[in-house]
């Protein structure tokens, strides 16, 4: 079992869900900081939240027991996130409904902003698990940085204005650093050859790098000429891959990937595994 | 609804265990539960892989449930009446016997079910007239011979006793794979401090727990015994006593030895000379010592001397007739039932040697075989020169094939009736390891339109208008018929326990009492020489197709095929279940062959000699001795490489066996 | 001392897989989602190395990763040890999956739950042996209930397993015996701490 479970509808989900908790995040603090309000930002983040908590639900296997997934909070990391997810739709819905009707203060704008830039830390969490070698440290960051950078490239493309490529700046520069504190922990983890089958640790060169052109640099430097919605929309490309890359380099500790590492060992000089499948669990 | 409930059987396969069995079922006669008697002591309450498998088998999906008939145009098989099936037979049949006489019929059965039933199927054949049947065996006769010949009878001591053992020595024979109750027991032995030696030119389960291993050639193992004996008297370690009161023939043997120094031993075995002394002084100075020897010793032209040279150690060092020691080949202390009644064999019946049917097929006359009718076999896949079997038998007029599934044999049928399984007719099962006779219990009915081949038989006879009171209506009644005299009751207690009904004791050849000519050990057999034409002392005599082969210089490398212990031949590796945890049938090469031949691990290479080639994926180990190489035996699905396209159709030099493992060939990249 | 568990005698077991057919019969699963599983170590004989295997199922972990993780609490560890499953609660998430370090739990696409060994509890209870550890005809495999010590020379890891994640799973084994595999094991043992 190398490839996390019910790949494609994870990643569909925490793209639309880091998505849009990262545009609330970024038009809050817009409102709290520089009062600007956005109200389509906020609707559209609220949308893309609430179409990821759908998904979500939608790849469970037994989608009626759905509210069970709160039971555990505060011992699973699950758990918490779970809640988390209603929750700060729920503030980010508030706040877009009364931005949207009238002025709603900076409270409320702090409030959506505090409690959705904790549900996207708690996406992260979610996956600091111990049998993931390629999970862990900064990796648990990347969704609120990358997510808030994502929402502030959005919010720029389309309106523009001083302080907010003022925000832009500032929260890349932060992706930025924690990703690439990520990308040297990556590079750092050596794992046997037998366990990268079905893994895309052989690219991850690419695929970090990919990640990091499209959420950081790109957008950056199209925002810098003028704002363009193409920004977003590679910004957007660049969120897609963190997670796409996210999944593709887990490398899940089993036990048939440490046979397979000790048989790697034992062979001289760890050439490639008997084709035989003389090693090949029996199950 | 029927009740839940638990029903003793065994398991009738060809294998060592036959294992006693509790069968659990449910309200809807499902299997819920397979289990180990443990009233059978040497089986100990556990089965193996396989026997749990039957819950799946009994009921798999591909199971044939109706007889069958092949279309006359395109491939594929219809489902037929038993009316029309039965119909269809007796008319082939009879128009077979009409043109050519009975003898062009073929009946040819295999070891896949064993049984007393099973002989019924000549109840048929002799009324029918007769026909050709085959005589030898591809297994083991050889072996039971020398055994025969040296100690008069083919008994071994009770596998409980294993445990006394000091020191194991395991010849040719692989039991963590293909004995795994006897395992068990070795593993108990080594617990307690005994030694485990094994001698075996691969590397197998049984050689990685053993504290000994020797890889001699294939087919040197005469030379290794004589070679192991030389030392042992040399060292004066042979059992005097013993020797003077129960052995026939020492002196001519021990003048014999004189021709196997230790060097020249050890260049014939390609052994180290050291270790072939260490292990021969091991041997003889522990004791009890236990010889156990398995049937790939003796699959070559010169079994029968080889048998004798190896099962002659335990007599020299004294280890017959002990706990924990002695020569340990088949135990036939359970065959002990009376002859089936049978009408009178006709005259002109014709037998053939098993171990060459496709040679036959093709060249018998007067009358040539026209008609086959084929159960509990699989010879297109699982007879030397399998290859040829198979197109032997697509040339004849009418083919019926009796099986559970559809083998390659059955794809060859006419028609194929369907067969039963273990749980749908009673019967009663002898062994051959431990000396338990044991009752095959009917659980289930037959599924579908499956009928025993006894109900076949019965209906063949009725539409011949035989006579059919062959064939019993009140199984228990006839099977208590074949009890031992004086042992009828016994039909009471069997389907609760098994038992021995055979009065030896729990050690064989306890009081030294030897069935043979001279009433003792017999080193030197007149018996070999008038009926088998061999030497009357056990000598070397290389192999025609050995490791010292003129052919080598065109086939450099030996050829085993062994078993596994996934299957029992053909049968169970074509479920699910097995194949979810089975081993690949891959080439093992070692380095030093693979390497200037270009074979990659994982490559598919080719193997071929002068009858046949076949491609499989090449496994580069160094668990097996350079200059041989390993491919399993069994076919079972389409994975599986057809080793029997290599194999010759020899027989061996006592009791028309087979010579599956002389056999050379050369490998190549495919 | 760890709850109830698991021992694997490494030197008796020959990768035979009647525990995976036998926990098959008794907890009706189909093909896909076998509780049992039986790895070859070495199959190919290198001779850097012995060969062995490990029969491995749920190892009932001291804290177990599956159990922390769930969202919906539908794992629960017994007083005896035992790490049971609960499927009535089981979201069919599939995080448990990516928790356990070991591979155990099982998503099975028919039912969209998981599911894995729960030590044939309802055996247990009845004070008969796990189905698994009732069919291995070598004795390989044997069921250490939460009162009984292991045995002296039982170890918690071997090479082809280990605790990634610090989950103290309740699995002992005894290391392979006879001359040429002790050697062997000891070698390959140095060879992996370095």
């Amino acid at each position: 079992m190398s490839r996390p479970a019910g790949h494609g509808p994870l990643v569909a989900f925490t793209s639309l869900a880091i998505a849009g908790a990262g545009v609330i995040v970024a038009a809050a603090y817009l409102e709290v900081v520089h009062h600007h309000l956005f109200p389509p930002a906020l609707v559209a983040g609220v949308l893309l939240q609430a179409l990821g908590l759908a998904v979500s639900i939608g790849h469970l296997g037994q989608k009626r027991r759905a509210a069970l997934a709160m039971r555990g909070v505060g011992r699973s990391a699950l758990s918490n996130e779970v809640l988390f997810a209603p929750v700060a739709l729920a503030c980010g819905a508030l706040l877009t409904g009364m931005t949207v009707w009238g002025r709603p203060g900076t409270t409320a704008a702090l409030i959506a902003g505090v409690v959705t830039a904790l549900f996207l830390l708690s996406i992260g969490l979610v996956y600091r698990v111990g049998g993931q070698k390629t999970w862990q440290g900064c990796s648990a960051f990347t969704p609120l940085t990358g997510g808030c950078a994502f929402g502030a490239i959005a919010i720029q493309s389309v309106s523009g204005g001083g302080g907010v490529l003022g925000m832009v700046l500032l929260l890349v520069v932060i992706d930025s650093a924690v990703f690439a504190q990520r990308w040297r922990e990556v590079a750092a983890i050596r794992i046997p050859a037998a366990s990268l089958t079905g893994s895309g640790m052989s690219h991850r060169g690419r695929l970090l790098g990919a990640r990091f052109v499209l959420l950081d640099v790109l957008p950056l430097v199209l925002l810098l000429a003028w704002p363009t919605p193409l920004a977003a929309v590679v910004a957007a490309a660049g969120l897609l891959m963190d997670r796409v890359g996210f999944y593709a380099l887990a490398v899940q500790h089993t036990t048939e990937h440490e046979v397979a590492a000790v048989e790697d060992l034992m062979t001289a000089g760890g050439q490639t595994r008997q084709k035989g499948s003389d090693s090949q669990p029996g199950v | 609804m029927p009740a839940p409930r638990t029903i003793r059987t065994v398991c009738p396969r060809n294998c060592y265990c036959t294992c006693g069995m509790l069968v659990s079922l449910d309200e809807h006669d499902r299997t819920v539960r397979i289990e180990g008697d443990p009233g059978n002591s040497a089986t100990a309450g556990h089965v193996c892989l396989k026997g749990l498998s039957y819950a799946r088998r009994t009921t798999y999906p591909d199971r044939i449930l109706t007889p069958l008939r092949r279309r006359r145009r395109g491939n594929g098989f219809d489902p037929l009446t038993w009316d029309d099936a039965l119909d269809e037979i007796v008319a082939r049949l009879l128009a077979t016997r009409d043109a050519h006489g009975p003898t062009a019929a073929l009946y040819y059965e295999g070891s896949g079910s064993h049984g007393a039933l099973g002989g019924l199927s000549m109840a048929f054949w002799h009324q029918f007239g007769g026909c050709t049947t085959t005589f030898g065996d591809l297994c083991w006769p050889a072996g039971l011979e020398a055994t025969r010949l040296t100690y008069g009878a083919n008994l071994h001591n009770h596998p409980r006793l294993t445990t006394d053992s000091r020191f194991i020595l395991i010849w040719g024979h692989n039991p963590a794979e293909t004995n795994v109750h006897q395992w068990r027991l070795i593993l108990d032995a080594q617990a307690r401090g005994a030694t485990i030696a094994v001698i075996d030119p691969r590397k197998t389960d049984s050689t990685d727990a053993a504290d000994v291993h020797l890889q001699p050639r294939p087919g040197t193992d005469a030379a290794l015994a004589l070679g192991m004996a030389r030392v042992i008297v040399d060292a004066g370690l042979h059992d005097e006593a013993f020797l003077a009161a129960h052995a026939h023939g020492f002196e001519a043997y021990r003048r014999r030895l004189a021709d196997y120094p230790l060097d020249r031993v050890a260049g014939l075995t390609g052994l180290d000379a050291g270790a072939i002394r260490a292990l021969a002084l091991d041997y003889a100075r522990t004791s009890p010592a236990l010889l156990i020897a398995g049937f790939g010793l003796q699959r070559h032209h010169r079994a029968g001397q080889t048998m004798r040279a190896v099962a002659l150690l335990p007599a020299l060092t004294g280890n017959v007739g002990v706990a924990g020691g002695g020569w340990q080949y088949a135990n036939l202390a359970s065959h002990c039932l009376r002859e089936l009644p049978l009408p009178p064999e006709p005259p002109g019946m014709r037998a053939v040697p098993v171990s060459q049917v496709a040679r036959h097929l093709e060249t018998l006359n007067a009358p040539p075989i026209r008609a086959a009718w084929i159960e509990r076999g699989n010879p297109a896949t699982q007879n030397p020169a399998a290859h040829r079997v198979r197109q032997a038998l697509g040339c004849l007029d009418f083919v019926v094939v009796v099986d559970q599934f559809m083998t390659p044999t059955a794809e060859l049928a006419h028609i194929v009736l369907p067969a039963k399984t273990l749980f749908e007719e009673e019967d009663l099962v002898t062994a051959y390891w431990h000396p338990y006779l044991q009752w095959r219990a009917k659980i289930l009915d037959p599924p579908g339109d499956v009928r025993p081949e006894t109900e076949i038989w019965r209906a063949l006879c009725e539409r011949c208008g035989f006579d059919t009171r062959y064939f019993p209506t009140d199984r228990r009644a006839f099977l208590r018929s074949l009890l031992p005299v004086g042992h009828e009751s016994a039909i009471d207690e069997l389907p609760l326990r098994a038992l021995d009904l055979s009065g030896h004791g729990d050690v064989a050849f306890a009081e030294r009492r030897f069935p043979t000519p001279s009433g003792k050990v017999e080193f030197e057999c007149d018996e070999a020489s008038t009926r088998w034409g061999v030497d009357r002392v056990p000598e070397y005599v290389p192999l025609d197709e050995g490791c010292d082969a003129p052919m080598r210089t065109r086939f450099p490398l030996q050829f085993l095929s062994c078993k596994t212990r996934d299957r029992i031949h053909s049968q169970f590796g074509n479920l699910d279940w097995v194949r979810d945890v089975e081993r690949p049938h891959v080439l093992d090469i070692h380095p030093e062959d693979a390497r200037p031949r270009g074979i990659v691990d994982g490559a598919r290479a080719a193997v071929w000699n002068d009858r046949g080639r076949i491609e499989v994926t090449a496994r580069v180990t160094p668990g097996i001795r350079p200059g041989v190489v390993h491919v399993l035996e069994g076919w079972c699905h389409d994975g599986d490489p057809d080793v029997n396209a290599l194999t010759d159709e020899g027989v061996t030099d006592m009791n028309h066996g087979a010579t599956f493992y002389e056999c050379l060939v050369e490998v190549a990249p495919a | 001392m760890s709850g109830a568990g698991f021992l694997l005698d490494l030197h008796r077991c020959v990768g035979c897989g009647a525990c995976v057919l036998a926990c098959r019969i008794e907890n009706g699963r189909v093909l896909a989602t076998a509780w049992r599983r039986v790895l070859p170590l070495n199959l190919g004989r290198q001779p850097a190395g012995p060969t062995y295997f490990l029969s491995v199922a749920c190892h009932h972990c001291e804290e177990p990763a599956c159990l922390a993780g769930c969202p919906s609490r539908a794992y629960e560890k017994r007083p005896d040890g035992v790490v049971v499953h609960h499927e009535e609660r089981c979201l069919g998430c599939r995080y448990c999956e990516m928790t356990c370090p070991f591979g155990t739990p099982r998503f099975d696409e028919d039912n969209g739950v998981v599911s894995k060994c729960h030590l044939c509890v309802h055996r247990v209870d009845a004070g008969l042996l796990p189905a698994c550890v009732g069919a291995c005809p070598t004795e390989a495999l044997r069921y250490v209930p939460a009162t009984a010590v292991p045995p002296a020379d039982a170890v918690r890891f071997v090479p082809g397993f280990v605790d990634p994640a610090g989950c103290r799973p309740a699995l002992h084994f005894r290391t392979p015996a006879g001359t040429r595999r002790v050697e062997l094991f000891r070698h390959l043992g140095e060879a992996l701490r370095r």
